[in-house]
């Protein structure tokens, strides 16, 4: 008995040992496992890395500067070929004062991702924290967050942040600080909603049994169990916060020129619509794939992070 | 008789749960009396089974022993320590010392983690072993009740019903605790290997000297199981007797409905069931009566409105009834 025992010992420790050296085979590889069976929101993370990556790295590759004008080129349409002078041709055409759409779509891409991105990833920690708080300890503590999150979200979030940002004054942090104004308390409902649901579960009480203090269970239980809807509602609250600015920058309230972004892109070209629709249609087409993706993989996330749902083999 | 060594003792235990009014204020408007000044107590190596209808608060029972609720009023002893005292009970050494089984093993375990991880966790916080050691504490755990070491690497969901309920098993058993409440364990688990199930806690009681409460609906499950049986009715304890007296003897008219409810495997000899007429009562704010005298066939004036006591009528058979009713049934014929 005894060595059978020891023999399935042995085969439980190379159980181990596949399972950490499948970890180590391919990291492309475990990565693409990852989306099996859903290419649509691999397509869709590969774009969104995509869009990130040129964002980001705007100032080392974008073709022209964005802030200078040129009166000669102004309005010309998107083409293939270059201006006179030489250089780069305006492949998405210009605006008005001849600077060139695309140099500023990717600029534009920098400041909207960028405001989004810091503003939920706040926004995100108070909400996640006030809402376990709230959640966790329940009574009057509960009861007074969220009625301050009740409070809070009866007010349009448009108004507050527009009014924010009027009497601040408008610029990127006046911006960021007014979406910040109106984004935790989405954040801290989910979180609080999550953490009463998996606190009333017989897991807790089977780790009570077992002798968990209340912090241990707090951190190695509750916690893992309520993230990844707390992930997807991150991911989720980035695409409506790059809708935000946008509409912040359209309504002349976020960013001011000579700085883009494509809520800026779009307010400016809605004068010449009619003759110029390159001027909207690209940073159109840019907010709407980049909050398509973002919605997309905020679902993907959502089914992968469940071990039930996703019956793929360790 | 030889005197049997006490390891819980249940003294005059209550449980109410609140019921809250609508409104702004939520005032308390009235209590559900799931355990009602019940005391019992079990011996060493025995298995209570504690056997009612869904509602009548056996879960209760079993929570107020594991300390995942607070009594209302009413004391618990284990092994002589109220464990509602904190000045007198150690939590670590009494969770290491009384354990659950739960009803749903599938939901008691963290879905995120591996069995390896679920059955480690009681090891680590008790510090029973370390490094190497655990894992073959968490082997020796799964040995025991039948699994296969590879099993350790698979999530939960994965595993079949009886499987789940074995982790569950071995979760609970691998602080060797004294005492365990085994609530309805087998209610999750497919037809087919509830005898297993069955059978293994039987086979671990023997083995490690365990003692149960086991808590069923199920009296024929309960019988095969325990040496002795308190069938409860809405939150009180109407009959307790040696398992196998019960079933030949019984005083009290509920007991004697929940038996001849049993089915009968022979259709030769089927009798006369006896049927309770309307529903069962609600525990919120019961009438200071016997629960059962608005069903009971033999109710009296008296049974309305006073509450009997627990009474022994014959050596080690306790019942609270003021009729003398004796049913019982010659097993033979």
């Amino acid at each position: 008995m005894r060595e059978k025992e020891i023999s399935n010992y042995s085969n439980y420790k190379e159980c181990g040992k596949k399972e950490e050296s499948s970890k180590q085979i391919n990291l492309y590889k475990r990565i693409l496992f990852r989306f099996k069976g859903n290419g649509i929101a691999l397509i869709a993370f590969i774009i969104l890395i995509f869009i990130m990556f040129i964002s980001f790295t705007a100032p080392l590759i974008a073709p022209y500067d964005p802030a200078k004008s040129d009166i000669m080129q102004r309005l010309k349409p998107p083409t293939l070929t270059s201006p006179l002078k030489g250089g780069f041709p305006h492949f998405l055409g210009t605006d008005q004062q001849g600077r060139d759409v695309l140099t500023r779509l990717m600029y534009g891409g920098r400041v909207s991702m960028g405001v989004a991105f810091t503003v939920v990833l706040i926004s995100g920690l108070i909400g996640i924290t006030i809402g376990i708080i709230s959640g966790y300890y329940g009574g009057w503590v509960d009861l007074f967050l969220m009625r301050l999150v009740d409070i809070s979200s009866s007010f349009p979030g448009l108004l507050i942040a527009l009014t924010f940002v009027m009497v601040l004054g408008p610029s990127q942090v006046n911006l960021t600080l007014a979406l910040l104004m109106v984004g935790w308390m989405v954040h801290a409902r989910m979180a609080r909603s999550q953490v009463l649901t998996v606190r009333e579960t017989t897991m807790v009480e089977a780790c009570r049994t077992i002798g968990c203090s209340k912090p241990r269970i707090f951190v190695t239980h509750i916690f893992p169990n309520i993230l990844s809807p707390m992930i997807t509602i991150y991911v989720l609250e980035m695409a409506h916060m790059i809708m935000a600015e946008a509409n912040m920058s359209f309504l002349g309230y976020g960013i001011q020129p000579p700085a883009s972004s494509w809520g800026l892109m779009i307010g400016d070209g809605r004068q010449y619509i009619t003759n110029a629709w390159w001027l909207v249609v690209f940073p159109g087409i840019a907010i709407a794939m980049t909050v398509l993706c973002l919605s997309i993989i905020g679902n993907w996330i959502k089914d992968e992070f469940n071990p039930i749902k996703s019956d793929r083999e360790y | 008789m030889v005197e049997k060594e006490t390891i819980v003792q249940v003294k005059n235990l209550v449980k109410y749960f609140p019921v809250k009014g609508k409104g702004f204020i939520r005032k308390i408007s009235s209590w559900v009396h799931a355990v009602d000044n019940i005391s019992f107590d079990i011996y060493k190596g025995e298995t209570l089974g504690l056997v009612g209808e869904s509602g009548c608060g056996k879960t209760t029972v079993g929570k107020l022993l594991l300390k995942l609720l607070t009594p209302t009023s009413g004391e618990i002893y284990i092994d002589g320590v109220n464990i509602f005292d904190r000045v007198q009970c150690n939590e670590k050494k009494f969770r290491s010392c009384v354990q659950m089984i739960f009803q749903d093993a599938f939901s008691s375990f963290d879905k995120r983690k591996n069995i390896e991880n679920i059955i480690k966790e009681p090891l680590l916080i008790h510090k029973k072993a370390k490094g190497n050691n655990l894992k073959e504490k968490v082997i020796e755990s799964l040995h025991l009740v039948g699994l296969k070491p590879e099993i350790a690497v698979q999530f939960p969901h994965v595993l079949s019903s009886g499987q789940k309920q074995s982790v569950g098993i071995a979760r609970s058993l691998c602080l060797n605790p004294k005492f365990v409440v085994a609530d309805e364990p087998i209610s999750s688990v497919d037809i087919s290997v509830r005898a297993q199930i069955l059978n293994l806690l039987k086979d671990l009681q023997e083995q490690l000297s365990l003692t149960y409460l086991f808590i069923s609906h199920d009296i024929r499950v309960v019988h095969y199981m325990s040496t002795r049986i308190a069938v409860m009715y809405v939150g009180k304890i109407v009959e307790i007797a040696e398992s196998d007296e019960l079933f030949v003897n019984r005083f009290h008219p509920y007991t004697e409905a929940l038996l001849s409810a049993v089915p009968v495997e022979d259709p030769g000899k089927r009798r006369d069931r006896q049927i309770i007429k309307g529903e069962v009562p609600s525990a919120v704010d019961p009438h200071p009566g016997c629960r059962f005298s608005p069903r009971c066939p033999y109710a009296l004036k008296k049974c309305e409105d006073e509450n009997p006591e627990l009474i022994e009528k014959t050596p080690n058979h306790f019942v609270a009834c003021f009729i003398d009713f004796r049913g019982s049934e010659d097993l033979e014929k």
